[in-house]
């Protein structure tokens, strides 16, 4: 008896591993490959050596996302949450929607966990917190840094790292590999306005350099006026705020070819009416927003080709970048 | 004496070849005096932390993740190194149980090892608490197998790290730390017969406790563990009257943590200030309720155990007041005489610091003279700034301190030169 119970206790050890690996492994092989695009930071885990600490689109929802029979409900902290995706033609997935209940028929989704408690009514709060389970990845020690190195730093060419992610049924998610962006962006101020500035000149002129970090030979349609971008409010955002949508050239795009190497700056003038948001109803210029009010260029043509999004640091209206 | 069993069994082949008693009395003699299972700490240290070391270091290595070994190849290493660690731990349990147990607790490090390495190879990053929790669930399972103490030990460890880890980093009461510490290692106390566990498990489940009641509301945190404290001081009581065994030891050392946990709560609620926020509990919640009434009913039993059996004491009559005092207030509700009450914790203080060093000076028990001397010691100094506003009044109190600890240290002294005479 006393045998068969050490047998156990012996055998449960060697089996909780073999449950926790395979049970991946089964994701990995069969389970639906997403792209996800993430922005890194660098720390190291002490036991684990050189790990990359990844943030995601959806690390942070919009409460709009949430079905409407939780927007007056309290969340608890740790409570599972699924978020449906929408996968494009390359792979990459986009949030849809966030439920408590499991999304049904061949949706695809990934189930995460709820950061902080939330309740619209109690905090305010127009984002969610959620964790996948998948925000760090190990590397080998040492190439932590080459990949800090490649993604870039603060006022440097930044190039977008974008994790292969196999998705179970259950909406578990599993790291698969990782691969880079075609495109480094770099994100500069030309100009900041002055402290007492008026209304017209209250904003930055901000400069974005695009390069074709790639082995490939690429092409972008492009716009005249860079009304190929428009802009995007951060995750921690208290609202979304859209472009007034004034004065862009809407005609047909000029097809720009990018070797590698090859690079391309666009001016980006916030004073103009291009730029102007509407805020409480009225035509703003961006550096007339409050402090949390920043945002994110996004090159917005349809490219079926070219890996990853280009997206821009996010940045305030009077030219701080993050 | 701290092990009269191995003192008698070293004697009592002597006292029978001098035939001053024969070996069934021998053997009546040394079961009164039950082996006590001490940690044989050069072993722990030697086999033990070496095999600690040993699972520390797989972990480090695999930590550098070599791109050039794929992920199979990394389980394989890990899951193969634990079977052969497991094997040959089995193979030489039998006729070297040294070895054995150092392979063990090898093999539960290169299980903690291999949660890790699994985390790794999948970039998993889940709720980390879950994998000390497992890590220590196994180690309990080996330990009620084998059985064995430092498996036991280890799991108490990664148990408060998983349960620590809850409250801290997540804010989760984590009730069930509870449970799986009064159903998995309370019952193993029994079963390796370990005053040294029993020490042990009995800490753990106060630090378990003040997490998880701080958690649910920090006005629970002091009434709760007070309470539980003086059950288990109650259930050693009961068990020194038992004929010498395992059970009496084991309830003595139970009851070691709680005496500090009693004393420093006496110590905080003689604070003025503190002593509204840890006695008043508020009971929003049902949970609440439970973590009070239940420690209460179990301290009162006891009491009314003891009473019923005639056990009176002083400690015993100084327990009771101070859970009566401290429940008033949450029980029956309303205005209580907060300074009447500072005044009465104050005066228990003194009173037990005073009693401990008298014992200890009268009896020549350096412990309880040391223990008294820090509890008057810690109650002077508290006072100091509370209530001597003049040098002379503050000097006059630190003359009286060290006056008594130094009249107490001669009559120590003295009462154990005696007991030395006495006994050559």
């Amino acid at each position: 008896m006393k045998k068969a119970f050490l047998v156990i206790a012996i055998t449960f050890q060697l089996a909780a591993l073999l449950w926790m690996a395979l049970s991946r492994e089964y994701v990995v092989q069969t389970g639906e490959m997403v792209k996800i695009q993430t922005a890194p930071i660098d720390p190291r885990d002490l036991f684990r050596g050189d790990f990359v600490r990844l943030d995601y689109d959806f690390s942070a929802l919009p409460s709009k996302l949430l079905a409407g029979h939780l927007l007056d409900q309290e969340l608890k902290k740790g409570q599972a949450l699924y978020v449906t995706l929408q996968k494009d033609s390359r792979g990459l997935v986009k949030p849809v929607s966030v439920s408590d209940m499991k999304p049904d028929g061949n949706a695809l989704f990934v189930r995460g966990r709820l950061i902080r408690n939330w309740t619209k009514n109690k905090y305010g709060s127009s984002t969610l917190a959620l964790k996948y389970g998948i925000e760090q990845y190990f590397v080998e020690q040492g190439k932590g840094i080459d990949m800090e190195n490649r993604r870039g730093r603060r006022n440097q060419l930044q190039t977008p790292m974008i994790m292969q992610v196999a998705l179970s049924s259950s909406g578990t998610a599993i790291i698969k590999d990782h691969e880079w962006g075609d495109f480094g962006v770099k994100l500069t101020v030309q100009r900041q306005p002055e402290r007492d500035a008026d209304i017209t000149e209250a904003s930055a002129v901000l400069q974005l350099e695009l390069k074709n970090v790639s082995r490939r030979n690429l092409v972008l349609p492009l716009k005249p006026g860079a009304c190929s971008f428009r802009i995007q409010s951060i995750k921690t955002a208290p609202r979304e705020l859209a472009l007034t949508g004034e004065n862009c050239d809407q005609s047909d795009p000029e097809q720009v070819a990018f070797n590698p190497d090859d690079s391309r700056v666009f001016t980006f003038d916030l004073n103009q009416a291009q730029w102007h948001v509407l805020y409480k109803d009225e035509h703003t210029p961006m550096g007339k927003l409050p402090w949390d009010y920043r945002f994110r260029l996004i090159y917005d043509e349809s490219v079926e080709h070219i890996n990853g999004d280009i997206v821009s640091q996010a940045f305030h209206g009077r030219g701080q970048i993050d | 004496m701290k092990n009269p069993h191995a003192w008698l069994k070293k004697e009592l082949p002597h006292w029978i070849q001098d035939g001053i008693i024969d070996s069934d009395q021998a053997r009546q003699i040394l079961s009164r005096y039950p082996e006590r299972h001490s940690l044989s700490w050069g072993k722990i240290l030697i086999s033990g932390f070496g095999a600690v070391m040993v699972g520390l270091g797989i972990i480090l290595l695999f930590a550098y993740n070599w791109d050039a070994m794929g992920r199979f190849s990394k389980m394989s290493v890990v899951l193969g190194a634990l079977a052969i660690t497991h094997f040959f731990a089995f193979r030489t349990r039998l006729h070297n149980h040294h070895l054995s147990e150092s392979l063990f607790i090898l093999a539960t490090m290169l299980f903690g090892a291999g949660i890790w390495l699994v985390a790794q190879i999948y970039h998993i990053d889940e709720h980390y608490p879950n994998a000390f929790l497992l890590w220590g669930f196994s180690a309990l399972l080996l330990a009620w197998s084998l059985p064995s103490l430092p498996q036991a030990i280890m799991t108490i460890g990664l148990l408060m790290i998983w349960h620590f880890s809850e409250v801290m980093d997540f804010d989760f009461a984590t009730h069930h730390a509870l449970l799986l510490i009064l159903l998995g290692l309370f019952p193993l106390i029994w079963h390796l017969k370990s005053p040294v566990l029993a020490r042990l498990v009995s800490a753990a489940f106060f630090v378990s406790l003040g997490l998880t009641t701080a958690s649910v509301d920090e006005h629970l945190f002091g009434s709760s563990i007070l309470l539980v404290a003086a059950s288990f001081i109650f259930f050693s009581f009961w068990s020194a009257s038992l004929p010498s065994g395992w059970l009496s030891l084991a309830g003595d050392e139970l009851a070691k943590p709680a005496w500090l946990v009693f004393i420093v709560m006496l110590f905080l609620m003689s604070f003025g200030d503190l002593s509204d926020d840890l006695i008043r509990v508020r009971f929003q919640e049902p949970v609440e309720s439970f973590y009070f009434y239940l420690p209460l009913l179990l301290s009162q039993l006891l009491f009314v155990w003891l009473m019923a059996r005639r056990q009176f004491s002083i400690m015993t009559i100084v327990i009771e007041l101070s859970v009566l005092l401290l429940v008033y207030p949450s029980v029956v509700g309303g205005v209580y005489p907060a300074q009447l009450y500072t005044l009465i914790f104050n005066l228990l203080l003194l009173g037990l610091s005073i009693g401990l060093i008298y014992q200890g000076s009268h009896f020549a028990d350096t412990r309880k003279m040391i223990w008294g001397s820090l509890i008057f010691t810690a109650l002077v100094f508290a006072r100091y700034a509370d209530l001597f506003d003049s040098l002379i009044s503050r000097a006059i109190a630190f003359l009286i301190v060290g006056g008594v600890l130094f009249f107490a240290g001669t009559v120590l002294n003295r009462n154990r030169n005696r007991n030395r005479k006495e006994t050559s």
